[in-house]
């Protein structure tokens, strides 16, 4: 099984250990990944105010980067993952707005074909892998890990979600071995898209999460989106400040967790690159780094 | 002036042998001017066809006997007046089909004046600030005016709004309810997307000729999230942030305070860049000094190789790239 | 009980109402650099009937033939030979001139078609517009006039229901009004007082008048002595969905549709379509035919009046629902598959035609510096559109009394008699004793069972003996759930509930005198339309403790040609 790999921005720097993750449980599942290099950005939440119409082309390229060779696209970020999904929806409309863009596309020099299709590791997972033979590979089972799931705001909702998401995390976290809690109500959010603009706004938001995390006694989280992880480990002690409380709560990419589950080394899965240190559910798992 | 008294309800009538099913609701009743704190009044109501939690708020007085301050005017979503909670969602009762379990509470972010009425009046203040109104530079000609449906394209999206401020009322980026919260004039906190769709439904009809960049700004447009929860819970149905708050900010990212700049310095860095370089755009967006407090937390990044201080983006990259910037007119 | 001191608000002019009429009314008095109070009950723009508007009617009034013929249709189809066209003439020209020019000025959008044309059914003389779907026009045009009320920061009180109007010596000098969220009563003393209550009247089980809209203006005014007339011609609509009880409201429009001249179909228990308009195309309003058409479905045991008979879309292209019906989307909700599925429908209690006695040309009431613009008067309005006119006219004449008279005295008895009378409605319930919202559930229950669609002498007295036994025995023990004074609804019921008795014995009474049927007032016991003897208005004034009629001719422009119809089959 052979993908196009779109890890999106972060995955090349801030949260590099996505990355890793991925291609550990890829190589692990049979699942090989051809990377869009030079695929650049989706726009994020940005581009979409500025210029809807670069918001679309710049999407579009990637989707024509993985047409031209015949692939469907494997995402690991929820909002990579819902910038090219409604793209793709769109690009598959009979519409005016359809045919300008192609038209523009193509005075850009992008030939811009058929529509891949565009779906979340996760949700590959278990449509291709299954979760039978998933469930076989599982060497470790996480049993007694209190783990909060936390699906992006963009896996579940607006123009780009992904029917079946959330639950499908849920899936894969009790695959996992792992015990579910339902920490995460709709009006949370992580508040990523205004860490740069609005630190403190931010921090306040994600730390409402956080601190029922404590209140429901979860040993961590885990994120589908590298932005959402971004703002709960790489912020936490930010929004530890601002709630005046500890948490301290390690938070782990999906992959992660799979691949501890099937029995990975956690340095093989960058665990070890957290700002949050994952020491304590290693400890409670009884692992050794 | 004597302490308000509170009469017992209405006893529960005779067991019959009635086998319609039924469903329970507790109900959220507090007033300010008595109760230390909130209690929940339990009620159990026949199901009838098609039953909405309205009809269970009416069968709560009317048979009942239970005096519960609710509000609505039309019961067929036109009002926009009887948003509540159920089970933690926030609805039109109107709207919202009875199940057979239902906690109804008043709506959030709005300080609650008795039971579940709530007041709305920030964000309606807030709306009325904010120049609601087509504002014609041009001066209009005469009965009907020349357009086509295509040219309201932007704004027909958002017609059906009914300003219900169910949106606001669960949005994460609102102020709470507390007095004060919300700020006045020039210094407020995030409007909500309640009232960002009443202003864009004349910021982006096509004769409206305000600037209304720095309204926007003083809106704290930028708080938005983008976590698309008001469109998740809209009983109507609008796009919000797609068709309203998006292009909302694309028309604050102009304004004279550059509060609400962030995508144009995103746009240039993904040109300039090709792929986000978060090093570059975490300083234009802060500006130095303020990113200098955060190097403490970059360099605990950079010892767990989650920093890529230079980006590389291929020749090839970077002039496709353009290319699409150009053919889009930025 | 102590003695009154509520607090006392000046103005040049107090409007009280929130819909068109009521806004129409308070801008032009503020642009003419008057004081101007406006009190809502509700909200402004958020309840009353001007939100309801589903469908716009556009007419060109410049072609003088047209106008001719708009009028006679509106005379005979829209108020069977009752109203006066030369009202209908001049309302018309000013919705014309002004009311949607400024509408569109204000952003209205009026729905094109991609290439510009508006889009209308296409019997184009029905001239039905839509804004910017069918069943939403009203809610837009009042979302644009509450933002400029707001704006241009005219004086508002909402959630402020006005109690009294208070008279001396036939002259209005103000009002008693009811802050509903504090529970505080003051007085509003004014030169004039514009009343733009509406023409709602949730009088019956089903309404379509919104919560608050109880007939509390029509009793006020009748209470302080005006001339009242033609309450009785109360219009009920045919097409209401049947359930949730929630969606009473929910219309089924049977008018031509956008784009086509198809409309809606009435199926009878037996499945078969019974009405629609296009089976009578020479009829522009279909409203009474579809009253009349499920009278007879009802006597032959093929339909009942809350229930047994449906709604039908089945004929009409599904594009057409989804792109320009407003409603289609409530049906969906629901589950229904308008295909394929029709929708159960009851009658519903909908508004007057009646109410305070005006002259249409000032607005003006028989009680000096008293004016009803829109619905609450009793030129039988029927439109949005209209109401701007009423509006505009009631301000105009307001500010020329406001400017020629200094603030009136206040009638002190009046004031005390009403703050008694209010705070005596705050005592706790006793055993035994009802809610006042169940007060209300009763006299509508009455009104629903006695006083339907078909009337009779023996009903109507029926009636009036219930109605009689709900103020002598459930009125004295009716009490609030609560004595707290924040947002006390029961408190405000209360008050509706003396309202709403006082109004419904009115209506009866009204409905005793009229000996024949039109338009929407059907009586079986005079089963005809009397064109000899009943081309009149029925006019009621209080005297006393006892109610005195008289009638007057109604104008003369346009005759019926007949002397005698039989109403169920008559087509007006």
């Amino acid at each position: 099984m052979r993908f196009a790999y779109y890890p999106g921005c972060t995955s090349k720097g801030s949260t590099r250990e996505a990355d890793v993750a991925t291609k550990w449980l890829a190589r692990e599942v049979g699942i090989e990944l051809a990377e869009l290099v030079d695929a650049g950005c989706c726009g994020s939440c940005e581009i979409k105010a500025v210029n809807p119409t670069l918001h679309f082309m710049l999407n579009a390229r990637i989707l024509t980067m993985a047409a031209e060779q015949d692939l469907e696209i494997l995402t690991i970020c929820d909002t990579c993952q819902a910038n090219l999904l409604h793209t793709s929806r769109r690009m598959q409309e009979e519409s005016d707005a359809m045919r300008s863009l192609l038209e523009r596309l193509k005075s850009a020099g992008v030939q811009y074909g058929t529509t891949p299709r565009v779906r979340h590791l996760a949700s590959i997972l278990l449509e291709e892998i299954g979760e039978r033979e998933l469930r076989d590979r599982i060497a470790r089972p996480l049993a007694g890990l209190r783990v909060a799931p936390f699906a992006c705001c963009h896996s579940f909702r607006g123009p780009g979600a992904s029917i079946g998401s959330r639950e499908g995390l849920e899936a894969l976290v009790a695959l996992s071995g792992a015990t579910s809690v339902p920490v995460r109500v709709d009006t949370d959010c992580c508040g990523f898209h205004i860490l740069m603009t609005n630190e403190e706004l931010s921090a306040r938001t994600s730390a409402k999460f956080l601190a029922r995390c404590v209140e429901m006694k979860a040993d961590c989280i885990v994120t589908t989106s590298p932005l959402c992880h971004t703002a709960l480990d790489i912020y936490q002690r930010k929004a530890e400040s601002v709630a005046g409380r500890r948490f301290g709560i390690p938070v782990l990419h999906l992959p992660q967790l799979l691949a501890l589950a099937f029995g990975a080394q956690p340095r093989a899965v960058g665990l070890d690159r957290h700002m949050v240190s994952t020491a304590p559910v290693m400890r409670q798992m009884m692992m050794t780094a | 002036m004597d302490a308000p008294v509170h009469v017992a309800p209405v006893p529960p009538r005779e067991p019959t042998t009635d086998v319609t099913p039924r469903f329970r609701a507790r109900i959220f009743r507090f007033d300010p001017a008595t109760d230390a704190t909130p209690r929940f009044d339990a009620v159990e109501v026949p199901c009838e066809p098609h039953m909405r939690v309205l009809d269970v708020l009416d069968h709560a007085v009317e048979e009942c006997g239970l005096s519960i301050g609710y509000r609505y005017f039309c019961g067929i979503k036109r009002c926009g007046m009887c948003g509540v909670n159920v089970n933690g969602k926030a609805v039109l009762a109107c709207w919202e089909a009875a199940t057979p379990d239902m906690v109804i509470e008043p709506l959030g972010n709005m300080p609650v004046i008795r039971d579940l009425i709530v007041d709305r009046s920030a964000f309606e203040q807030a709306t009325v600030d904010l120049e609601p109104r087509l504002v014609r530079k041009t001066p209009y000609t005469s009965f009907p005016e020349v357009y086509t449906h295509r040219d309201v394209a932007a704004t027909f999206p958002l017609m059906n709004c009914i300003e219900c401020y169910v949106c606001s009322s669960t949005c994460p980026a609102v102020p709470g309810p507390h007095p004060g919260a919300h700020g006045r004039e020039g210094q407020r906190g995030f409007v909500g997307p309640g009232t960002l769709v009443q202003i864009a439904k004349v910021a982006l009809h096509p004769k409206d000729e305000l600037d209304r960049s720095g309204m926007l700004e003083n809106a704290s447009i930028d708080h938005c999230m983008s976590c698309y929860r008001c469109e998740q819970v809209c009983p109507v149905g609008i796009p919000i942030v797609s068709h309203a708050i998006m292009p909302l900010r694309g028309l604050a990212a102009k304004g004279p305070a550059g509060k609400a700049r962030f995508p144009l310095d995103f746009a240039d860095n993904v040109r300039t860049h090709v792929d986000i370089h978060s090093g570059s755009l975490f300083v234009k967006a802060k500006g130095w000094v303020r990113a200098l407090a955060s190097v403490p937390l970059v360099l605990r990044m950079l010892m767990r190789g989650k920093t890529r201080l230079f980006s590389r983006p291929s020749a090839r990259a970077k002039r496709e790239v353009n290319a699409l910037f150009k053919a889009a007119g930025s | 009980m102590s003695r009154a001191a509520p607090r006392i608000v000046d103005t040049d002019v107090v409007v009280i109402g929130g819909g068109c009429a009521g806004v129409y009314a308070a801008l032009r008095v503020q642009a003419a650099g008057l004081e101007v109070l406006q009190v809502v009950k509700g909200f402004l723009g958020r309840s009353g009937a001007s939100i309801f508007a589903g469908n716009l009617q556009l007419q060109k009034t410049k072609d003088p033939a047209e106008e001719e013929r708009f009028m006679a249709i509106r005379a005979r189809y829209g108020s069977s030979y009752l109203n006066d066209p030369d009202y209908i003439r001049r309302a018309c020209r000013f919705t014309e001139d002004v009311f949607f020019p400024e509408m569109e000025q204000r952003g209205l959008y009026l729905r094109r078609d991609d290439n510009g044309e508006l889009v209308t059914s296409h019997d184009r003389s029905a001239g039905n517009v839509w804004a910017p779907n069918q069943g939403f026009s009203g809610t837009m045009i009042m979302e644009l006039l509450r933002k400029d009320v707001l704006a241009r920061r005219v004086p508002l009180l909402q959630e402020t229901m006005v109690t009294s109007l208070l008279v001396r010596d036939g002259v209005v000098t103000g009002v008693t009004a009811f802050d509903i969220v504090h529970g505080e009563l003051f007085v509003i003393r004014a030169k004039a007082v514009i009343i733009a209550t509406g023409p709602g009247n949730y009088l019956a089980t089903r309404s379509t008048a919104t919560r608050e809209q109880c007939g509390n203006g029509f009793a006020m005014a009748y209470r302080a002595g005006a001339d009242m007339q033609d309450l009785e011609m109360q219009w009920f609509h045919a097409s209401d969905i049947a359930a949730p009880k929630a969606w009473m409201r929910l219309h089924l429009y049977p008018n031509p549709m956008p784009v086509t001249d198809k409309s809606l179909w009435l199926h009878g228990k037996d499945g078969k379509m019974f009405f629609h308009l296009g089976m009578n195309p020479k009829v522009k309003q279909p409203y009474y035919l579809q009253l009349r058409h499920l009278c007879m479905q009802v006597q032959k045991g093929n339909a009942d009046w809350h229930g047994g008979y449906y709604g039908g879309y089945t004929h009409i292209e599904p594009d057409i629902m989804e792109n320009y019906s407003h409603t289609a989307a409530f049906f969906k909700h629901l589950g229904y598959d308008l295909t394929k599925d029709l929708i159960p429908c009851g009658i519903t209690w909908h508004m007057t035609f009646g109410g305070i006695r005006t002259d249409n040309r000032t607005m003006a009431t028989s009680i000096e510096g008293l004016y009803a613009p829109g619905g609450c008067g009793s030129h039988g309005v029927g439109s949005i559109t209209y109401v701007s006119y009423d509006g505009t006219i009631a301000a105009d004449q307001a500010c020329e009394r406001a400017r020629s008279v200094g603030l009136p005295e206040l009638p002190e008895h009046l004031v005390q008699r009403e703050h008694d009378r209010v705070h005596s409605r705050l005592a706790p319930r006793p055993p035994g004793g009802l809610l006042p919202a169940q007060v209300k559930k009763r006299v509508r229950e009455i009104m629903t069972d006695k006083m339907g669609y078909v009337k009779s002498a023996a009903r109507m007295a029926s009636a009036l003996d219930d109605l009689a036994d709900v103020r002598q025995r459930l009125l004295p023990a009716m009490g609030v759930g609560s004595t707290s004074r924040t947002w006390n609804y029961d408190w405000v019921e209360a008050l509706d509930a003396e309202d709403m008795l006082d109004l419904c014995e009115l209506t009866i009474r009204m409905s005793m005198q009229r000996k024949e049927s039109r338009g929407y007032f059907f009586r079986e016991d005079y089963p005809y339309i009397d064109n000899k003897r009943w081309l009149k208005h029925t006019v009621a004034r209080r005297v006393g403790d006892d109610v005195a009629f008289e009638f007057t001719e109604a104008a003369p422009i346009f005759r019926p040609e007949n002397e005698i119809d039989d109403f169920l089959t008559a087509e007006y």
